[in-house]
């Protein structure tokens, strides 16, 4: 079903929350151009967090979700509807993600022990306290996400990234498997290393 | 009831078989890490994809054996933890799209580092024909005004030094110099003898006229390299500034490269070469001494 077989009223919008991704692909496709942005809106804060999670770098992070946008703007008439939307797009985001953690490999300026520790207090998004919690429940808490990130870090990257779209993004073994090209059978071997390696880093570190 | 426990098992896994029941390790003392078996079908029981016997026996497991339970509550509790952390995209993040999209700042590609810089070259310094014509007519009114004269280097100008210019100012030529200046007759500069009523050719002393100097590090940035001069300031702005390898776009965000467009089909807005305009704050170095030779 392409963009021209959809049926809209010129006066009455449907609101965004009601149309799933491809709806408002198709929406779009058919000249209904805000639709992009509510696409854009939808997803920003997932790419953001899920290339961030991947790469280790909050800054290169926004400006890589920035660049899985302008190829989602480019090639979005070649997308086939037929298909999901989400997973198409976070294959964008594991490719750009992908390539650059190999850049950086070929880069020994910039350390990926650098990046992983930017992630200090200066970096981290504002965040308001919960006043509910006192100052070292508070502490506690930050400090255990440092740890579990930490942790997540570790992990080689192959596996990083299949935990993490499990795990955080959700998806299944079959959309895992589309979206870093690989077989079923090795997204659940990749998928069980990651996660015993991942409790294996974390067990000591809650005791 | 053995489960295919495989023997040389790396040393955090318990080499002993998953077990039945609550004594599971049949009066051995517990294990301090997880069982092999356990962690074979660790994914798998998380997940809910084992076969219902089987899951039932993994969960009788656990029950009993504490390195299993540890394991799996460890996981879980890290999963949710790290769930919990996410971070809104920031709130310019549609603005700074659109600004891509169109306005035509849509300056960034991730590729290979080659590809990268390949780009930055190709793109943003790219000449076009009418900018390839204008670099020619300021070469050649350099060359007129410069002249051939006794002690003037010899003006190298090849096709790759004509593209080199296009990105390089030459600085203006003082009106006090300009009595100094020899004259343009060819053939009394060949000859080395005045023209009659051309005025006193400057000494080739090691007194250093601006003017002149200002001429020379002019004629010497036309015959640097293009390609590697910016190469190598884009290089200096990574290292010495940024810290980190930075998208086209986030030099333009951040005021080092200022886009130019050419052309006039706004439809269809192409960037096709850039002017360095420096940091908006102060930088540790100018932006003019990394244009110029090392």
């Amino acid at each position: 079903m392409r963009a021209n077989t959809v049926r809209r009223s010129p006066i009455e919008r449907i609101p965004a929350e009601k149309l799933g991704d491809n709806e408002l692909v198709e929406f779009y496709l058919a000249g209904d151009a805000r639709r992009f942005q509510e696409l854009v809106e939808r997803y920003e804060g997932r790419m953001v967090n899920f290339i961030q999670r991947s790469i280790g770098d909050r800054d290169r992070a926004e400006d890589l979700a920035q660049e899985v946008f302008v190829r989602v703007y480019r090639h979005i008439k070649r997308f086939d509807t037929s298909k999901k939307f989400s997973t198409w797009i976070y294959t964008i985001a594991s490719n750009l993600a992908k390539n650059e953690l190999r850049n950086r490999s070929r880069n020994p300026l910039v350390l990926f022990q650098t990046l992983t520790s930017s992630w200090d207090d200066d970096h981290r998004p504002l965040q308001f306290e919960d006043s509910s919690m006192r100052p070292d429940d508070l502490f506690r808490k930050r400090h255990l996400q440092e740890l579990v990130e930490r942790a997540a870090g570790e992990l080689p990257e192959h596996h990083r990234e299949v935990f993490i779209l499990r795990e955080i993004e959700g998806k299944t073994y079959e959309e895992i498997a589309e979206i870093t090209n690989t077989q079923l059978g090795t997204v659940k071997s990749r998928l069980n290393r990651a996660r015993n390696r991942f409790a294996q880093i974390i067990a000591p570190w809650l005791e | 009831m053995g489960t295919g426990l495989r023997k040389g098992a790396g040393p955090y896994f318990f080499r002993g078989t998953l077990r039945a029941g609550c004594c599971i390790h049949g009066g051995m003392e517990h294990p301090t890490v997880p069982c092999r078996a356990f962690l074979e079908d660790f994914s798998a029981f998380i997940d809910g994809e084992l076969s219902t016997a089987r899951r039932a026996e993994i969960q009788a497991h656990v029950d009993c054996c504490q390195a299993c339970l540890d394991h799996l509550t460890a996981y879980r509790r890290g999963v949710t933890v790290l769930r919990s952390i996410e971070a809104d995209a920031p709130f310019d993040f549609w603005t700074r799209l659109e600004r891509r999209l169109w306005l035509g700042e849509d300056l960034g590609v991730i590729e290979g580092e080659a590809a990268r810089e390949r780009r930055l070259v190709d793109r943003w310094f790219r000449p076009t024909p009418a900018v390839s014509v204008a670099a020619a007519a300021v070469l050649a009114l350099f060359v007129i005004v410069r002249g051939l004269g006794p002690g003037t280097a010899p003006m190298r100008v090849g096709p790759e030094r004509v593209q080199a210019s296009v990105a390089i100012t030459l600085p203006e030529v003082p009106e006090a110099s300009a009595h100094r200046r020899p004259n343009r007759s060819a053939a009394s500069d060949v000859a080395g003898t005045p023209a009659p009523g051309a005025l006193e050719p400057a000494p080739a002393d090691d007194s250093v006229d601006p003017a002149e100097s200002a001429l020379a590090r002019a004629e010497a940035r036309a015959t640097v390299s293009f390609e590697r001069e910016i190469r190598g300031l884009r290089e200096r702005i990574f290292r010495e500034s940024l810290g980190r390898p930075a998208m086209a776009s986030s030099l333009v965000s951040d005021g080092w490269v200022e886009p130019v467009r050419l052309g006039s089909d706004w439809s269809r807005p192409t960037i096709q070469r850039a002017a360095l305009i420096g940091p908006v704050t102060p930088a540790p170095w100018n932006v003019d001494q990394a244009v110029s030779l090392p």
